[in-house]
């Protein structure tokens, strides 16, 4: 039987504090989900009554009670929402049609802290190679990650809270 | 949105997870709108949550059904059967009842396991494809496409990036993902420390799909259980190392990294003859500052 090959590869942090992927601003959203529309905007902040409906209507906690939406012109919704992970913070824009349907998710803002580990000496010094006193080298050049599946399930609960919203504050 | 103008990258929630797709070139707009259309159909199709799912009515079809289902089901089947065959149902998608009771999948309790007509699942053995996409069931069936449907979504992405003026792309599902164009760089989470990457040499024209425990706890919140069933064991399993498969597609990879996991070595030949590359990221941390990786299968990397 052939031996296995194997290789050594350094391991690089992939930040010392937050990897961050910015997709959109609040004005690219727009424009990508309501090309050309106009929209104006219709903040509000929701009440104790209207918090403890949203969270009964759609089974998911308010966290916040700042809403931040914009009303089409010609009909449907845009919202700018913020949920977090264990590790992830994730910004999000949802468009709704005039019937009230979902017509897109758009993640503009996505980031991932393991920085407290990182930023602790005692921890990176476990790191430091046998042969050299370089420290843990901060990768730069981070794009692509492979990796197990990290769970949109917040996001999507986020839209459930969205929905529940509109209807209960909005409409 | 990045600082050049004919660079286009979106993410959206799709499939349980983020699909993040990327391209360059004079299309690149309407190439990534196209290519979140064709992620989203093949999320409505495979999705076990939607009753109206192909993956839904399958599950619910009496023993001895036919099913008629949408050619693209029908081709993720193909592959998933294809590989059950060769591997002797290390692989197989007729596990979802078991995913169902351990709580990653909704719908479970007591009693899940046996169909309302009082027989347990069938396996991967109980599925018949016929021509014309229709299914037959011999038994009813539990079938979860999650560890293979990521990969074909994939796939199709960059089958539709493809059909515009378009030069390089990347599309990343929850991390398996695909390159196209010009080779791009891509790093694998160490399995121990998330915060920690490693390298890989570029990606030429070749998919990836990583298969860890890192990001998996169930419903309840108790961690380490990775949701990779042993078909053979209908358990879930625990297992700390990182696997990723090279492939030339992404369904290819993604559905390898289940079998990969499940029989190690073994599945050499099976590696080679599918074209595709395994790379064990180690979880032990005896080499300080790097990762050791055991590769097997066909040598589609270059290291430097």
């Amino acid at each position: 039987m052939k031996h296995a090959a194997w290789i050594l590869m350094p391991v690089a942090a992939i930040s010392t504090s937050v990897y961050a992927t910015t997709y959109f601003t609040v004005e690219q959203v727009q424009q990508a989900i309501f090309p050309g529309a106009r929209l104006t905007p219709a903040n509000v902040t929701l009440t104790d009554p209207q918090k403890a409906e949203i969270e009964r209507r759609s089974g998911v906690n308010v966290l916040h009670r700042e809403v931040r939406a914009w009303k089409v012109a010609g009909g449907g919704w845009l919202l700018v929402d913020e949920v977090y992970g264990k590790h992830e913070f994730i910004t999000y824009a949802l468009g709704l049609n005039a019937d009230g349907s979902v017509r897109q998710v758009e993640i503009m803002d996505y980031k991932e802290s393991y920085g407290y580990e990182v930023r602790n000496p005692a921890w990176r010094h476990q790191f430091v190679g046998k042969t050299a006193a370089s420290p843990l080298k901060l990768d730069q050049d981070i794009k692509n990650i492979s990796g197990a599946t990290l769970s949109s399930k917040h996001v999507t609960d986020g839209v459930k809270r969205l929905l529940a919203t509109v209807a209960v504050a909005l409409k | 949105m990045t600082a050049n103008p004919a660079l286009v990258r979106r993410a959206q929630p799709w499939l349980g997870t983020f699909v993040d797709i990327q391209a360059a070139g004079r299309e690149a707009g309407p190439a990534v709108a196209a290519a979140f259309e064709a992620v989203a159909a093949v999320h409505s199709l495979m999705s076990f949550h939607d009753a109206a799912s192909d993956v839904s009515r399958l599950n619910k079809a009496a023993a001895g059904a036919v099913v008629d289902v949408d050619a693209r089901t029908w081709e993720v089947l193909d592959c998933a059967l294809r590989l059950s065959r060769q591997t002797d149902g290390a692989f197989d998608v007729a596990i979802g009842h078991v995913l169902r009771r351990q709580g990653y999948l909704p719908g479970g309790g007591a009693g899940t396991d046996a169909g309302t007509d009082g027989g347990a699942y069938g396996d991967y053995r109980d599925l018949a494809l016929m021509p014309g996409n229709r299914v037959r069931l011999s038994r009813r069936v539990c079938i979860d496409l999650g560890g293979i449907a990521k990969g074909y979504a994939v796939d199709c992405a960059v089958a539709a990036l493809r059909g515009f003026d378009v030069t390089d792309g990347l599309v990343n599902a929850g991390g398996d993902l695909r390159a196209f164009g010009a080779p791009q760089p891509v790093r694998v989470r160490h399995p121990a420390r998330p915060a920690l990457a490693v390298a890989l040499p570029d990606l030429d024209n070749l998919a990836a799909a990583t298969s860890s425990g890192y990001y998996t706890q169930d419903l309840d919140g108790r961690g380490g259980v990775d949701p990779l069933v042993d078909p053979r064991g209908q358990t879930c399993l625990n297992w700390a190392d990182s696997v990723t498969v090279v492939a030339p597609d992404a369904m290819r990879a993604d559905a390898l990294t289940k079998v990969v996991k499940l029989k190690g070595r073994e599945c050499e030949p099976l590696l080679l003859a599918l074209g595709a590359q395994a790379l064990i990221i180690e979880a032990g941390e005896e080499s300080a500052g790097s990762a050791r990786i055991v590769l097997y299968g066909k040598e589609l990397l270059r290291w430097t």
